[in-house]
């Protein structure tokens, strides 16, 4: 019935909605910000402008950067797309997760990291060391959590092959119904936070490089290579909203092979996306930047929903 | 030889097995003769180790490959006699099974790179910096080497107890000797003892548990204890799993066993330290696996938990002290503990699920923790031979003297850097799919209904989780502090780094490409791995979907739960890299590059800027202090007139947790228990001969009892 032809198609579209949407998602969440703040804020589109006027400009490189600073907008872009590719957004059907399960997606994540953090040391500046070392300790403290929580997804529905896991969800009841399944789902939201690098874990619309953390490692970058990186972090936002988003609502999504139920499908996850943006977007407009060394604290309570959600389905049964 | 009938492919592995052994004895021969020629010395047993090495990988393929199932008995008539216990017909004898073969594979592999490797690396110590009885100790390092190779072969095809301590020793003991090379060093002679006295404390628990057998059984074969589980009661069964935790966990270096290896495995010469670190660790590891699934009959639930517990624990502070460490080889070696304790937890799933009867479970868990054995043995002598290019090429020893060689030594970055990204699990590398198998493993044991394993294997999944992000941390901290940016303390070394000879380079390239052959390729090298698993736990006739040699994924046990295909996946990976290089280079219109100095606020930039080793991890040692337990020495150096600050030196250290409230407070107390023993020392002769009177007395009444 889905033969490996469709498969691919549907996948290959599938990444390039999803890169291509990726940039507004940050025009969103900037625009609630700035409508919860009483600011007329920037365009949603700004994103989309800003990557435009990167490419257009030379670029300046550290004298001290090796083939590593150049080889690392390269990976992190590659292996953000790929990701795309495997997570199943519009279809679940039709998806790659055979290739790759959701571990795999994580490691590729792992990668691009290490590949940025790497870069971020290559300049020999300050900032970039202080930023790559905060990133590593948020980054170590996350992990847990976020297997934590797969695990206790894995324990409800009996896989860790996202395509199951959805197809699994999609055949029960509505998931935020239950109270492991709201744990899990609170234990994400702060980890999806956290990766993403949003308040309160760090603030991407700082300009003051002590703070930064995923500013401070793309400092030395600029031009074609800093369109680069911004347009692979968009990417991984998009690609842990999809993740959240189609692992708790898995509704609507593409079953057959047409041209409209492909439509449809892609304008329902293009809406469930944005809403989520919006509620990110309210979220962080309602707390501070907390400050370095309460990252841990929070990401503690993270681990512990998970821990509380994985005991709740053992006393369940 | 004794009659038995041998097919073909046994009789090339045995006479493959013997050139190897011969080649490696006339390695050690060569040694003596050529005493008087250092360069000769170093070029011969290269040669001859080589040569024993690759006859060795022939030797184990065919095996692997073939199936072959065999034992080849050899009669020491006169030591039977001379033992009186051992009856003729308990001849001393060889088995080269697969299994056996698996862990012949990585010996002689690493060791035929290490010996190439060493050719150049030894001339390090005919440079005239190395004053002291520089020639002994080329000769000592020559003449040990195959002889460790042999002894380490030796425990992995011993069928008998007594064989099999008698290599067990000395591979223990030549171990010693290559790790005091460096003897003028007082590290290294503490080194030095405390593995000594370590891996003794070890032997005994093994001596004990061959004794048990012996008692249960009545012979020393191996052949005589397959299954002798069965007739063990579930306490005994802990206990004698205990035993061989102790016995073997002292070698592969579990916490808090682990202390000597940190210690030892740096102090030797880099190839033996790739050596003790990838192939010895994991010789322990053969024998703990083998007594666990086919002598004690893959144990009981209990000792899954102990196994797990202690694994979990084992990983975690094994990584956390390896990313605060500022000794290179250090930093490594403490990553091999992490690295022992997740096959351990990977041996615990294996151990857990086949006590609860899912052997096919059990079976994917044990093919974990065999993988990751693999992974760990090819990219952590990769590691170590790459620390020792590092030094040979840069003359320094701590990442706080190191950095920005990269550009002067490209090739051997390029090859640590395929060791580090396997060491962090990253994917396309032989790591990932190793550390994979060990999350499904994990996950896999969540199927048992029993409630406190549901809660346990997650925690367990979580510190594994914890344990490979840290050591993502590290893996960058190494190739930074090595390689990037600027390099510190540069007016201490009066030369300039260079890159490492031919003959160094070639090893450690194999290494590299090993390990991404293995990640990428892993399903059809796995699928070589069915006929090692059946020799220790019987698996065919099962259902198992992981062993074809043309597989294209790997599946635990059904592909409902999951599965992956790395050819496929990272042959997108390499596809998706060359589209973004051919979309914004070729595609986009290109722009110019310039090349500036960093920004630094500006300020003038230099190397003292940098983040350092040290505090690249310090928020990290701050997040875990209640687990490091830093211990923080500011010291400031005031001008004359004691009013401005001249220097400030901040120094935190991590306090080795075991080392302080284990090890110390036992020595105390061993000292104080002597002191009070000395009383009895009085050092006239008519009151030691009262003791042995009395002594006599006593042992004359106990036998009249």
């Amino acid at each position: 019935m889905n033969t490996n032809q469709e498969i691919l198609i549907i996948s290959v579209v599938q990444t390039i909605v999803l890169i291509a949407l990726a940039p507004l998602i940050s025009g969103v969440i900037k625009k609630v910000k700035a409508v919860c703040q009483f600011r007329q804020g920037p365009p949603v589109m700004q994103p989309y402008y800003d990557l435009i006027k990167y490419l257009k400009k030379d670029s300046v490189v550290s004298e001290t950067a090796s083939w590593l600073f150049f080889a690392t907008p390269y990976v992190m872009l590659a292996a953000f797309s790929l990701a795309a590719f495997f997570i199943p957004a519009i279809s679940y059907k039709f998806s790659m997760s055979p290739v790759a399960d959701i571990i795999l997606i994580f490691y590729l994540l792992a990668l691009a990291r290490f590949f940025l953090t790497l870069a971020a040391m290559d300049t020999a500046s300050a900032f970039g060391g202080m930023a790559s070392s905060r990133e590593m300790m948020v980054c170590a403290i996350a992990e847990p959590a976020l297997i934590l929580s797969f695990m206790s997804i894995a324990i409800t529905q009996k896989s860790t092959n996202l395509a199951n896991i959805m197809s699994s969800a999609a055949g029960k009841s509505f998931m935020l119904f239950s109270a492991e399944n709201l744990f899990v789902f609170f234990a994400l939201f702060l980890i999806v936070i956290a990766e993403t690098g949003r308040v309160p874990f760090d603030n991407p619309a700082t300009h003051l490089e002590l703070t930064m953390i995923h500013e401070g490692m793309i400092l030395e970058y600029s031009g074609k290579y800093l369109a680069m990186i911004h347009l692979a972090a968009y990417i991984k936002q998009a690609l842990l909203f999809t993740l959240i988003v189609n692992i708790f609502f898995p509704y609507y999504m593409m079953t057959t092979y047409t041209l409209a139920a492909f439509s449809a499908a892609a304008a329902v996850f293009i809406l469930k996306i944005l809403i989520f943006s919006i509620i990110v977007g309210v979220f962080e407009s309602s707390i501070s930047k907390s400050r370095l060394f309460q990252v841990p604290d929070l990401i503690g309570i993270s681990f512990v929903l998970a821990l509380t959600s994985i005991i709740t389905n053992i006393v369940k049964g | 030889m004794c009659g038995v009938k041998l097919i073909m492919a046994e009789k090339t592995a045995l006479l493959l097995f013997l050139i190897s052994s011969f080649t490696y004895l006339a390695s050690f021969a060569s040694v003596l003769i050529f005493h008087k020629n250092e360069r000769q010395i170093i070029r011969l047993t290269s040669v001859l180790n080589l040569f024993a090495g690759i006859c060795g990988v022939a030797m184990a393929a065919v095996v692997l490959a073939g199936g072959t199932n065999a034992v080849y008995p050899f009669s020491l008539g006169s030591l039977s006699e001379m033992i009186s216990i051992l009856s003729p017909a308990d001849d001393f004898s060889i088995k080269i099974c697969p299994y056996a073969g698996l862990f012949l594979l990585i010996i002689y592999s690493i060791s035929a790179a290490a010996a190439l490797y060493s050719r150049s690396y030894l001339n390090e110590y005919t440079a005239a910096h190395v004053q002291y009885s520089r020639f002994a100790k080329i000769a000592i390092i020559s003449a040990i080497f195959p002889l460790f190779v042999l002894a380490m072969a030796m425990v992995v095809v011993s069928n008998h107890s007594i064989l099999f301590l008698c290599s067990w020793e000395m591979m223990s003991l030549f171990s010693y000797f290559l790790v005091m090379s460096d003897h003028e060093n007082p590290k290294t002679r503490t080194a030095g003892f405390t593995y000594l006295i370590m891996t003794h404390f070890g032997t005994a628990f093994l001596f004990v548990f061959f004794m048990l057998l012996y008692s249960h059984t009545g012979s020393f074969d191996f052949s005589a204890y397959v299954n002798v589980g069965n007739r063990f009661s579930p306490s005994e069964m802990t206990f004698m799993f205990i035993l061989i935790l102790i016995g073997f966990g002292t070698k592969a270096g579990i916490m808090p066993l682990h202390i000597w290896l940190p210690l030892a495995h740096p102090q030797a010469p880099s190839h033996v330290s790739a050596m003790m670190s990838g192939v010895m660790v994991k010789v322990s590891l053969f024998a703990f696996i083998k007594c666990v699934f086919s002598f004690l009959n893959g144990a009981n639930l209990a000792s899954g938990v102990i196994l797990l517990i202690v694994g979990a624990i084992t990983a975690i502070l094994g990584i956390m002290y390896s990313i605060v460490e500022s000794d290179l080889k250090k930093c490594l070696a403490f990553s091999t503990v992490e690295n022992v304790g997740i096959i351990m937890i990977a041996i615990s799933c294996a151990v857990i699920l086949h006590s609860q009867s899912y052997p096919v479970s059990a079976a994917f868990a044990l093919c974990a923790a065999f993988y990751h054995i693999m992974a760990h043995a090819l990219f952590k002598s990769l590691l170590f031979m790459g620390a020792g290019a590092i030094i040979y090429g840069s003359h320094a020893k701590n990442l706080d003297d190191m950095g920005g060689l990269i550009r002067q030594m490209p090739h051997t970055a390029a090859y640590f850097m395929a060791g580090v990204m396997s060491m962090a699990a990253l994917p396309p590398m032989a790591g990932f799919i190793s550390e994979w198998m060990v999350f499904q493993s994990i996950l896999l044991t969540l199927k048992d209904p029993q409630a406190f394993i549901k809660i346990l294997m997650p925690v367990c999944g979580a510190a594994l989780a914890l344990s490979s992000a840290l050591a993502l941390t590290g893996g960058v901290r190494l190739f930074f502090s090595v390689f990037l940016a600027k390099r510190r303390n540069a007016d201490k070394f009066k030369h300039e780094a260079k890159e490492v000879p031919l003959s160094m380079r070639l090893p450690m390239m194999a290494l590299a490409v090993l390990c991404f052959a293995f990640g990428i390729f892993s399903p059809h090298f796995i699928g070589y791995l069915g006929g090692a698993l059946n020799s220790i736990m019987p698996v065919y006739g099962l259902n198992i979907n992981l062993f074809s040699p043309n597989a294209l994924y790997i599946v635990p046990v059904s592909s409902q739960l999951s599965s992956i295909s790395p050819q496929a996946a990272f042959t997108m990976l390499i596809l998706f890299i060359l589209g973004t290089i051919v979309i914004f280079n070729y595609i986009l219109p290109r722009r110019k590059v310039k090349v500036y100095e960093t920004w630094s606020c500006g300020a003038d930039i230099n190397s003292i800027m940098q983040y350092t080793p040290a505090s690249y991890t310090q928020p990290l040692m701050l997040v875990f202090k209640n687990i490091y337990l830093p211990q923080t020495e500011v010291r400031t150096q005031h001008n004359e007139d004691r009013l401005i600050i001249k220097k400030v030196d901040y120094s935190q250290t991590a306090t080795m947790f075991f080392e302080k409230w284990l090890y110390r407070p036992f020595i105390k107390l061993l000292i104080r228990a002597a002191k009070r023993l000395k009383r009895v020392q009085l050092g006239h002769v008519h009151v030691y001969l009262l003791y042995i009177f009395v002594t006599l007395l006593l042992a004359l009444i106990s036998v009249r009892l």
